[in-house]
């Protein structure tokens, strides 16, 4: 999308443009979605609703262009994925969920989708190889496009610390890749 | 002077293949389309949510809001059927104290159960059928007709019955009709079984 059109398309969504609201869901939501799985989320669906209702309710106070646009609102998964742990450190911890179960099932799908799987599963044993920070600081480089002022602001971290993290995760999936000839 | 630029690390590793690969691979197989049904959900709630500024601006807690009113309506029921458990036969005999009667009685009601009003509105009722005396009939039997009505309960069928004792001593300044010895009779039998047991 170009800057104009970035624009007109916020502009539409201010102005409850079903169309506009549309396009930034598509445009957005798989990322997020994607981000919400990777960091471990009970319901990743439920929760991806809770986002986009809260960038709804928030956008009013919004300004900027599509990059930054999608660095906020992985802001508020970040912060809603938050929420959702520590409600969940308050309720006693049930089995496995049902969207893990279906993502862990083999059974009825394609090859396509098997080797798809077999590389999301490589990718995401790479980054759980990393600490806790180092990994949440690559997802949000690599699925919010976000700057590392950007990360600092939203982790609650100073950016030389974000920084150093990044160093260290970069240095450790090399590591790794070096190793696993990949 | 050289300005410290942030994104160094990135925009070094990405300049190598292995690493630029990793990434380009984490980004389009780890981003994940939502099913059909669920964006169709999503998209529905959003536009919803957009064009209505009062649910725009109000803290998205449904389901917070829904357990506050059930811990509320609980509570409620669990005060009464505690109040109610206290007071004992007191309550249902409606010999407590009027204020007290009336509103537990009220309280009752609301919590589903059954709790006479306070002495007064059926002494009021008594003292009417008394005072009534030609029109005893008319009294009598529309005020049954309430007391026996089971559609109300607790304070409820306490004004109903007031109303209805109200509306025939207006008619008493009015004579209209003369009641039987029997029917009068009848009645204030009737009336004596809905009386509350003395302990």
């Amino acid at each position: 999308m170009t800057i104009a059109e970035f624009a007109s398309v916020l502009d539409a969504a201010r102005s409850a443009g079903e169309w506009a609201w549309k396009t930034i869901y598509d445009e957005f939501a798989p990322q997020v979605l994607g981000y919400l799985r990777a960091k471990g989320a009970k319901d990743p669906d439920d929760l991806l609703g809770e986002v986009f209702l809260q960038v709804v309710r928030d956008l009013p106070r919004f300004s900027g262009d599509e990059r930054e646009f999608r660095a906020w609102v992985f802001t508020i998964a970040h912060h809603r994925l938050l929420d959702d742990v520590r409600a969940r450190g308050r309720r006693p911890v049930d089995s496995t969920s049902d969207e893990q179960l279906e993502r862990a099932g083999p059974v009825g799908h394609g090859e396509a989708e098997a080797v798809e799987r077999l590389v999301t599963s490589e990718i995401e044993e790479v980054l759980r190889s990393l600490s806790q920070d180092q990994s949440e600081v690559m997802l949000l480089r690599i699925l919010g496009d976000m700057k590392i002022n950007e990360i600092a602001e939203t982790l609650g971290k100073r950016p030389g610390a974000v920084q150093a993290l990044q160093r260290r995760a970069i240095e450790s999936i090399k590591r790794r890749l070096e190793r696993d000839g990949s | 002077m050289r300005t410290k630029n942030l994104e160094e690390p990135m925009e070094d590793a990405i300049s190598d293949e292995r690493f630029a690969q990793f990434v380009e691979r984490a980004r389009s197989s780890m981003s994940a389309k939502p099913a059909d049904e669920l964006a169709a959900g999503h998209l529905s709630a959003i536009v919803v949510a957009a064009s209505d500024p009062t649910l725009v601006n109000a803290p998205f807690r449904p389901k917070l809001a829904r357990k506050r009113s059930r811990r509320l309506a609980a509570k409620l029921a669990a005060a009464t059927a505690g109040a109610l458990m206290a007071l004992g036969g007191l309550a249902y005999a409606g010999v407590l104290p009027q204020k007290l009667q009336d509103a537990l009685s009220d309280a009752a009601g609301k919590a589903g159960f059954t709790v006479p009003a306070s002495q007064e509105h059926r002494q009021d009722l008594a003292n009417h059928q008394a005072n009534s005396g030609s029109n005893g009939k008319s009294v009598s039997g529309d005020v049954h007709k309430v007391l026996n009505d089971t559609t109300l309960t607790g304070r409820d069928k306490g004004d109903a019955v007031s109303n209805v004792a109200s509306q025939n001593r207006e008619n008493d300044s009015h004579p209209t009709s003369t009641a039987s010895p029997q029917s009068h009779d009848s009645s204030e039998s009737q009336s004596h079984k809905d009386q509350p047991k003395k302990p």
